[in-house]
């Protein structure tokens, strides 16, 4: 059998097991060993301890259980509500600023815990009630909740950017550095879809609505500067954990792994003093969130690891990548497939998975069309943040659902649909200009 | 008889995983802790610890697979559900049975090759070749222990899938 056949089969094969509902991890680590089995020579089932072993062998890897124990930490308090609620004292004068301010605290808590599902639970859990009493709209609230929730795989500290650059053998700090312009800027695009949204509705709601209902939602706050002020010392420090650990991390001060070691231990004083979260009940269940969520991911990357080294003793991710770069599409078709290849698998897998199996096989005639690797990973992780707000398993939509029970799925679904084609004129976007991406890693690290 | 034993039995196993699920947690706050002393130890007395990265690479392996019984035993390790939503109950329930049975074959071998893998180890005092030069086995053993564990629970729930008559669909967790 040739290697394009044998390389069917097994992408087959891993369909299968992966659709049977089977844990993500033993699919891709069954479909490994059947392979194996019949296509490689007996030597390599024994090794196959000493495979895993090897690769997970790795100080980088380190980074992914020190961020989840540092999101589990922040994950627990009620430091979303305090970030949304801090920003919006700050932005109560614009129009849509309770949106924003939720857009806002979305960004930042996201960038720290690193769950998407757990910042849209966080935040939304309030930020949602609160809109729609101020007379957003379900479609809008709910939307901009599970939009702004993926922001946090692309705002560092990310274990999305993490697993390219270990995959991608990118620095981890040069994509983290990339991955602040792009996200701020895409949160800033969401805050402005958001006014102008909320404009609109606003607007045509004004002629239904009866003058009592009206004064009830024009009813504006106000804060004094004092209050301001006030709200500070709950929104500084995490704002300041963040820029720690980024200039500590291209300052040179650590490796990666040192920096979230450093990271992690920040995280868990700040909860402790800021929150009070250091009674036994506490660290509990920032523990057992800590190791289930590691494990889970940890789980996935070593069996990935299995199943990609079978892809390449046989030569598989080697003559399919060889195979699209001998198609000679123009880069831009090139770079069309590969988003819609991710967009697809993004509807059913998590981003850890998809990064992990597929980066080997589309890296490479990436490079030979000339795309930079870090302005990709980039670009998949934007990919990869759209699969979370994505039907049939877009996690955060289910969240939403969950939280806002009062909302039709429906509703959600066309609310986050705008933010989903920003997305997507966002990445195109970026491809014109891939210096919106590069500019800030080449300041600093040089070309 | 038989089942009250076997009761006590999966009892005391989950009991014994959740526990290693905590201690696992607290390997990976004792990394962040170790690594916050090598970051300390640099920069205040210019000295660097040689046996820092090893330490933490071992202690992850360890917390990685001691956690994964007990992260089973949630189902949290996560999959794709959408077949659940189209299949009828009764068919997802043996489409769960068979990924179970196949999930199991595939712990069994791995932990089964761990073990050998250990062995081969210990047996050859073999060590990482570095200047701290840790024994290998340790890690190897924490891998071959956490695999038999994970593929011990997988017995535990293909039994419980056998017997249980209530279809039990449980919430997934998935990361980010």
């Amino acid at each position: 059998m040739g290697t394009m056949e044998i390389g069917l089969l097994y992408t087959a094969l891993t369909l299968v097991l992966l659709f049977s509902g089977m844990p993500i991890a033993f699919a891709l680590g069954s479909s490994a060993v059947i392979t194996m089995y019949f296509f490689m020579p007996p030597a390599n089932i024994d090794f196959i301890a000493e495979t895993i072993f090897g690769e997970l062998d790795n100080f980088t890897l380190l980074t992914i259980p020190l961020f989840i124990l540092m999101g589990a930490a922040i994950g627990k308090t009620r430091a979303a509500v305090d970030l949304y609620e801090a920003s919006y004292r700050w932005l109560y004068k614009m129009p849509g600023s309770l949106g924003v301010a939720n857009v806002v605290g979305c960004t930042i808590f996201s960038a720290l815990c690193g769950s998407s599902p757990a910042t849209c639970a966080a935040i939304g859990g309030m930020g949602i009630p609160e809109m729609r009493k101020r007379g957003y709209t379900g479609a809008l609230a709910s939307g901009l909740i599970a939009a702004g929730g993926t922001l946090g795989i692309l705002i560092p500290p990310s274990i999305t950017l993490i697993i390219y650059g270990v995959i991608a053998e990118q620095s981890i700090g040069e994509l983290f550095i990339a991955g602040v312009i792009p996200g701020l800027l895409l949160a800033t695009l969401f805050a402005v879809y958001v006014v102008f949204q909320y404009v609109r509705d606003r607007h045509k709601w004004m002629q239904t609505a009866s003058p009592e209902e009206i004064a009830a939602v024009s009813q504006k706050e106000t804060f004094t500067f004092r209050e301001k002020m006030e709200a500070l010392p709950r929104l500084v420090p995490f704002l300041l954990l963040i820029t720690v650990i980024m200039v500590a991390m291209y300052g040179g001060f650590g490796t990666p792994s040192e920096v979230a070691g450093v990271g992690a231990f920040g995280a868990m004083v700040l909860v402790a003093a800021l929150y009070g979260c250091y009674k036994w009940e506490d660290i509990k269940y920032i523990l057992s969130g800590a190791a289930r969520e590691s494990c889970m991911i940890m789980m996935i990357i070593a069996m990935a690891f299995l199943f990609t080294y079978v892809m390449s003793y046989l030569r598989i991710s080697q003559s399919m990548a060889e195979w699209l770069v001998a198609l000679e599409m123009s880069k831009w078709a090139l770079l069309f497939w590969v988003n819609i290849l991710l967009l697809v698998l993004g509807f059913f897998l998590p981003p850890v998975a998809i990064i992990l199996m597929i980066t080997p096989v589309i890296l490479p005639p990436m490079l030979a069309a000339g795309f930079d690797p870090i302005w990709f990973g980039i670009v998949l992780t934007i990919n990869m943040e759209l699969g979370l707000i994505t039907p049939p398993v877009g996690l955060n939509l289910f969240v939403i659902n969950g939280i806002a029970p009062d909302i039709k799925f429906g509703e959600i679904l066309r609310g986050i649909l705008p933010f989903i084609a920003i997305m997507v004129l966002y990445i195109v976007l970026l491809a014109v200009f891939p210096e919106i991406v590069l500019w800030l890693p080449d300041m600093f690290y040089g070309d | 008889m038989i089942s009250g034993a076997w009761q006590s039995f999966c009892r005391a196993v989950k009991a014994f995983n959740k526990l290693m699920a905590y201690l696992s947690a607290v390997l990976i706050v004792v990394c962040a802790l170790v690594l916050m002393y090598e970051v300390i130890t640099r920069y205040v007395i210019s000295v660097s610890n040689d046996w820092v990265i090893e330490l933490c690479v071992f202690m992850l392996i360890a917390a990685t697979f001691m956690s994964a019984a007990h992260t089973q035993r949630e189902r949290a390790h996560v999959g794709i559900e959408i077949l659940d939503e189209i299949m009828s109950a009764k068919w997802t329930r043996v489409r769960m049975l068979l990924g179970d049975l196949l999930s199991l074959g595939f712990c069994a071998i791995v932990a089964f090759l761990s073990w050998e893998f250990f062995h081969e180890a210990w047996e050859g005092g073999w060590d990482s070749g570095s200047t701290w030069a840790p024994k290998l086995w340790i890690p190897y053993l924490f891998m071959a222990l956490g695999m038999s564990l994970l593929a011990l629970q997988f017995v535990i729930q293909i039994i419980e899938g056998l017997t249980a008559k209530p279809i039990e669909k449980t919430a997934h967790g998935a990361g980010e």
